[in-house]
């Protein structure tokens, strides 16, 4: 390039050739703050809006990987599911079906003991001002379930749009050397128009057309990677309340853990989620639940690290820091943001040491 | 989206504060999200240009202010390490003359590079028509080479 006379090319590629990062400080910031305690207690009530607020933070970070394929950007977003992906433990699949002018890819898949991901991209031509999107993936398990799993994540580029669908891997498949799954995803056209501005803390009014709408089947035989099960089965009582650790579920894409505790207040607070961290050596690992059924005394709730967490380790120290308990009188979401009013937080911690 | 927002305030501590409003009133707000009637996308775009224009209001200042002190971390892209060092370079010369665009030339630019929307979803953020992104976008692009030029021929006759 010349450093006499630029032209608007060598502008637009200047602007093209580089891009800001957010700082590892904000990304952990607001991963913590809402990816964690704030939505996964909205995710039993509303799967579309827990799979939004995914959405939500990995809009924000998309720029983080700018370097790669649509599809690794997707797969990247969120770092359990980049860690497989970069280890190269996902099974490529690459295999593409065509309805009239959508084309679907399902690019890779993976199975673990505690998520199944699918990744998929999504191509075609659409009409001026429409979008193809997928609008739901759904999944039949090798035990009879069906399920339907949100977009973790996803990055589009121009008419090319890459996603990962997640589903919980039941308890029973995990002894499976190759996890069957009977995939459909559905594809339409969508248009939208925006018909007025409104403040920031609403909603925007949007007209959507909706045209088409067909169904991608595909039958996919993922090999499963195992884990590791720490039975714990232990209680500990702090601030007068017991908790219990049933199990850890470690495996590369993801780590939960089953833990119980008695409600402090059921009547006053109509959710309930322990905030937890996992550490190994030098490590720290953070968590939530997010399944509390409103009136439950005692609840029992499954947390979920979306980390890769070593599996070799000899020693963790699971650690529940917090139970946080929120007024819910619905319509509105919990977040540990809200004021002190509508919250009470109980700090333990209950400190639970897992050795070998 | 946080590219966006570094084009258009380009103030690292800003952006932050920014990008934790824009998440907080995002998650606050889902349940008034409607997918049926809008992108998510075009709505969380909303709600970040409604936080921006807060963000100024709040702290009186214009978003036309770069400074190169507080700009946030830069990454250039590309095969080497050297060729990324070139482009992260090259980038900063043109973002630190964002401040020669109107508020809109640089909010369809921060669309366009930072967040690499396509016309039509630019046009649904900014609600104006798709040729108006397409003049917008070609006038910025020309005012920020008018402005490298001129420094460049500056930078030559400067004094050594």
């Amino acid at each position: 390039m010349s450093r006499t006379e630029y032209s608007v090319s060598d502008i637009e590629a200047m602007l093209r050739g580089g891009t800001f990062r957010p700082s590892e400080n904000l990304q952990i910031r607001l991963q913590a703050a809402f990816t964690r305690p704030a939505v996964i207690p909205s995710f039993h009530r509303s799967a579309m809006v827990a799979a939004i607020a995914v959405a939500l933070i990995a809009l924000v970070f998309v720029g983080v990987v700018v370097a790669l394929s649509t599809k690794e950007k997707a797969a990247k977003v969120i770092y359990g599911v980049g860690a497989v992906y970069e280890a190269g433990l996902v099974h490529p699949i690459n295999e593409t079906q065509q309805i009239g002018d959508i084309a679907i890819t399902i690019d890779w898949a993976y199975a673990d003991w505690n998520q199944i991901l699918v990744g998929y991209t999504t191509q075609g031509k659409a009409n001026e001002n429409e979008r193809i999107e997928v609008n739901t993936v759904s999944a039949v398990l090798p035990n009879g379930d069906a399920v339907e799993g949100g977009p973790t994540a996803g990055y589009s580029e121009e008419s090319v749009d890459s996603s990962v669908a997640a589903f919980k891997t039941p308890q029973e498949l995990r002894e499976l050397d190759t996890v069957n799954v009977q995939l459909v995803l559905r594809g339409q056209y969508v248009q939208y128009r925006t018909l007025f501005e409104v403040p920031a803390d609403q909603a925007a009014p949007i007209e959507t057309i909706i045209r088409g709408g067909e169904d991608f089947s595909f039958n996919l035989s993922i090999p499963m990677t195992r884990g590791r099960i720490i039975e714990v089965g232990k209680m500990v009582e702090a601030r007068g309340y017991q908790v219990s650790l049933e199990q850890v579920v470690i495996a590369p894409s993801m780590t939960t853990a089953g833990l119980c505790f008695e409600v402090p207040d059921p009547i006053h607070y109509h959710d309930w989620i322990p905030i937890a961290t996992l550490k190994t050596g030098i490590n720290s690992y953070s968590g939530a639940g997010g399944q509390y059924q409103i009136g439950e005394t005692h609840s029992c709730q499954r947390i979920e690290i979306g980390e890769s967490v070593p599996l070799d380790r000899n020693r963790y120290v699971f650690r529940v820091d917090e139970l946080v308990g929120f007024t819910y009188h619905g319509g509105e979401i919990v977040t540990t943001d809200m004021p002190p009013d509508k919250q009470w937080r109980i700090k333990g911690p209950w400190v639970f040491v897992l050795e070998n | 989206m946080y590219n966006y927002v570094a084009y258009r305030v380009a103030d690292e501590m800003a952006v932050e504060e920014i990008l934790s409003t824009v998440c907080d009133r995002g998650v606050k707000g889902l349940r008034q999200y409607d997918p049926k009637r809008g992108t998510f996308i075009a709505w969380m775009f909303g709600i970040a240009r409604n936080a921006l224009n807060d963000y100024f209001r709040d702290h009186a200042r214009r978003t036309n202010e770069v400074s190169l002190e507080s700009l946030p971390q830069i990454q250039g892209q590309g095969d080497t390490p050297e060729e990324q060092l070139i482009r992260a370079e090259r980038f900063r010369e043109v973002i630190l003359l964002l401040d020669h665009l109107t508020e809109n030339e640089r909010e369809v630019v921060a669309l366009r590079y930072g967040s690499d929307l396509k016309y039509q979803e630019i046009a649904e953020v900014m609600e104006i028509s798709t040729d108006h992104v397409g003049v917008l976008l070609h006038r910025s692009l020309v005012k920020l080479r008018d402005a490298l030029n001129e420094r460049e021929t500056e930078a030559r006759y400067e004094p050594h």
